[in-house]
């Protein structure tokens, strides 16, 4: 297992995690916001757009407020030349009233008088046209005059073409509405088409009192007229800060607009149909990329027919201009609104995962200091556990799984304490109690031949048996403390040297060897002399005396089985080493009764023993960590039943060959 | 005439100063260093107590015990356990073994050899021991 792969990718997880809940809560918001401002921009262009059309509606009443007071003007005008006692005096004369020039001689003295204060184009007359008829209606005097300089480049000369001077086809000689106005002697306004041209004019009666009431006369109508022209749009411009179009049999007769834009403006009129809409209600017109307003007022003579219309149109530049200003002012407020809500998502999830990235991270420690635990102590392993002992908000609920965590972490360190305080306390007790009752048997022989020899009844030969007894049993309780203490120590010191094995096997097989041949036992040493290895002499003579301890126990107690005394010839042991590439192995075999399968597995653990006979049990422990000291392996080969065959491998000596 | 008792135990320096102090007191000793090789011992004697280490290779004396008691020409040998297994205040006494009785390896010679000799003279008294430690 790689201890490297797992803490790896427990780190990324929560990286991971900031990341889908970073982006998904960003996105969310983000579509809740886009959605949110459409709504919110439809809305209140809508309301804007509705803002406009009602305004657009406040427009009539302007509008006819400025015809209104264009021809009370021109009444006015009418009314102060008809009431002037001069006008009164020529008309009053027959044959001066029917000379032009004395007529306007008497038009600018009475003008002069007549002119209102505050006439905005401050010319003579508020009207651009002065008719007068008789009280039968029959014209006898029609001029028009310029109206000041401001539409018409100053040159109010130019403007001054006398009717007649420029006779019109069709100019009537007869004017109904004058002869109307002469027999009701009521003034009158309207609207009229004289020589082709359209007028609004306002007829005044100048009548001579008679001194009754009932009767007076008619000396003749004085008409005060202004050309619908296109001053008149641009006046009427200025006033409603709208264009005006004249309409005059479906065609433009005058408008505010230039040339181009007016033919535009007539073919978008009949486009949308504004002159059929029902009174009151405005069309939007679209006039080269400008939207406009529109609605049509009809021009009315003076029976009430009608001759013509006035288009009105309201630009919505300037509505445009703030459904502009509101969108980018939303876009604005948009941007700015999601900007905060990918920095709030981001908060959010850095809040979620940081807690998780912690426990993580304790987590990682936890098993990495697990790790150090089983390798070395506890102690060691509840240091690494108090340094990763993390600092956690304990208010969120991720805090509250990272404090479950630690406390369960804790728990388990103490059970894990606890496990092995028992574990070291159960080996401590097994140890002690196989060395106690591995004691009591020499113990037990020297006390009970001690007990007897105190007994004078005893013979010579028995009595020496018994003291070489008691001496061996000493001695082999010597052996199994120095083997206990040794074992206990733990770790061996080795003084290794290049030496050749052979002395080393010939220096352990010496003592056994002849106990050996004693019992008939062979011991076949095969060693070739060149085989060299880095050992500690006397640490791995012990190995091999432990070895040959066991065969020759095991081979004795097969000898007893058969039976007591009998012979245990036919035993062999046999210690056979080569040179196996770099290194030495030596084979320790004997024919004995073999290892029974149950121990074989845990046979070089210490207080393992098959013979106990007399033995502590840490023999092949003891060989075990000798070897492995110096760096070699030891193990039981083959699972044959019958005989044993221990193989140690050990590194061999650089002048190995 | 000398008893014969037949002395079980897997270890030689014991087994030897035991045969040596009994033999002092006049038995006559047959030596088995386990259960399995004192079984073959009584195929062919029949010793008047059997006196057994309980820890052995091969056979234990608690196996050798119930087949010595399983077998009917066997059962009524006089049998001792004699174990360094055995506190010698008797606390720890083999209840499940059907020996006559149990030795600790820590007491005297001199407070075995009683016992053993009266179990060898009055096998009568065996049961009654047996009794009362049931």
């Amino acid at each position: 297992m790689n201890p490297q792969s797992a803490p790896v990718k427990i780190g990324r997880n929560p990286q991971l995690l900031r990341n889908q809940l970073f982006i998904s809560s960003a996105l969310l918001t983000s579509a809740l916001l886009v959605v949110a401002a459409w709504v919110i921009n439809h809305q209140v262009v809508r309301q804007a757009r509705q803002q406009v059309q009602a305004e657009v509606e406040t427009l009539l009443p302007l509008y006819d407020a400025v015809w209104n007071e264009h021809a009370r003007r021109l009444a006015t005008a009418s009314a102060a030349m008809a009431d002037s006692p001069i006008v009164k005096t020529v008309f009053g004369d027959a044959r001066a009233a029917r000379d032009q020039q004395t007529l306007r001689e008497m038009i600018t003295d009475a003008g002069a008088n007549a002119v209102a204060p505050g006439n905005q184009n401050g010319s003579s007359t508020p009207g651009d046209l002065v008719l007068m008829s008789d009280g039968a209606g029959q014209l006898f005097f029609a001029e028009q005059q310029g109206r000041g300089a401001s539409e018409t480049s100053g040159k109010a000369t130019d403007f001054s073409v006398g009717l007649f001077a420029r006779p019109l086809a069709g100019m009537p000689i007869d004017l109904p509405a004058a002869r109307i106005v002469g027999e009701s002697q009521i003034p009158a306004r309207g609207f009229t088409i004289l020589g082709g041209r359209v007028f609004q004019l306002a007829l005044t009666p100048v009548v001579l009192h008679s001194g009754s009431a009932e009767f007076n006369n008619t000396l003749a109508i004085i008409g005060m007229g202004a050309e619908l022209s296109r001053a008149m749009a641009n006046d009427i411009k200025q006033r409603i800060h709208s264009e005006v179009v004249f309409l005059v049999d479906g065609r433009a007769y005058a408008s505010s607009f230039a040339t181009d834009a007016e033919r535009a403006a007539i073919s978008a009129i009949s486009a949308n149909k504004v002159l059929d809409a029902p009174a009151g209600r405005s069309s939007e017109l679209n006039l080269g990329g400008d939207l406009y307003l529109a609605f049509a007022r009809p021009l009315e003579d003076f029976d009430g027919k009608l001759i013509g219309q006035v288009v009105v149109l309201r630009s919505l530049a300037g509505a445009g201009q703030l459904f502009r200003a509101i969108s980018n002012q939303l876009l604005m407020l948009w941007s700015l609104a999601i900007a905060a809500a990918w920095f709030l998502s981001y908060l959010i999830a850095g809040r979620i995962t940081r807690p998780l990235e912690s426990l993580a991270a304790s987590v990682r420690a936890f098993g990495q200091a697990g790790q150090q635990g089983h390798s070395s102590q506890s102690d060691q392993a509840g240091q690494c556990n108090d340094e990763v002992m993390t600092p956690m908000r304990v208010q969120s609920e991720v805090g509250q799984l990272a404090q479950a965590f630690d406390q369960m972490r804790q728990s388990i360190k103490q059970s894990q304490a606890a496990l092995l305080k028992n574990e070291r306390l159960a080996t401590i007790g097994q140890m002690a109690s196989s060395i106690i009752h591995d004691l009591r048997n020499p113990l037990a022989t020297i006390s009970t031949a001690a007990e007897v020899m105190s007994n004078d009844g005893i013979t010579f030969d028995r009595r020496r048996l018994m003291i070489e007894t008691q001496l061996r049993a000493s001695h082999r309780m010597n052996d199994m403390l120095t083997e206990i203490l040794e074992f206990s120590r733990g770790s061996y010191k080795l003084s290794p040297a290049p030496q050749p094995l052979a002395p080393i096997i010939q220096c352990a097989t010496q003592e056994l060897g002849a106990q050996m041949a004693q019992l008939g036992i062979r011991l076949n040493v095969v060693v070739p002399p060149q085989i060299r290895l880095e050992a500690d002499a006397g640490k791995l003579a012990r190995v091999f005396e432990n070895l040959l301890v066991n065969a020759l126990q095991a081979l004795q107690l097969e000898g007893k089985h058969k039976e007591l005394g009998a012979e245990t010839a036919g035993g062999l042991v046999e210690i056979r080493a080569i040179q196996d590439g770099v290194s030495v192995r030596v084979d320790v075999t004997d024919n004995g009764p073999g290892i029974p399968a149950a121990i074989r597995e845990r046979l070089f653990e210490p207080f393992i023993s098959h013979g106990k006979q007399g033995g502590t049990g840490l023999g092949l422990a003891i060989a075990r960590a000798i070897v492995e000291a110096h760096g070699g392996r030891i193990s039981l080969n083959g699972t044959q039943t019958r005989g044993a065959r221990f193989m140690i491998l050990l590194p061999g000596g650089k002048d190995g060959a | 005439m000398a008893h014969t008792i037949l002395l079980v135990d897997d270890d030689n320096e014991f087994r030897t100063v035991m045969a040596l102090a009994l033999e002092s007191f006049g038995y006559v000793v047959i030596e088995a260093a386990d259960g399995m090789a004192a079984l073959n011992v009584l195929q062919r004697e029949r010793p008047d107590a059997i006196l057994s280490d309980l820890h052995m290779p091969l056979m234990d004396g608690r196996t050798f015990c119930k087949r010595v008691r399983a077998e009917l020409d066997l059962a009524t040998i006089p049998f001792v356990i004699l174990s360094a297994y055995i506190e010698s205040d008797g606390s720890n006494t083999l209840s499940d073994t059907p020996a006559d009785y149990c030795f600790s390896k820590q007491n005297s010679f001199s407070s075995l050899l009683p016992q053993l000799e009266s179990l060898i003279v009055h096998p009568e008294r065996n049961e009654v021991v047996r009794n009362r430690e049931r």
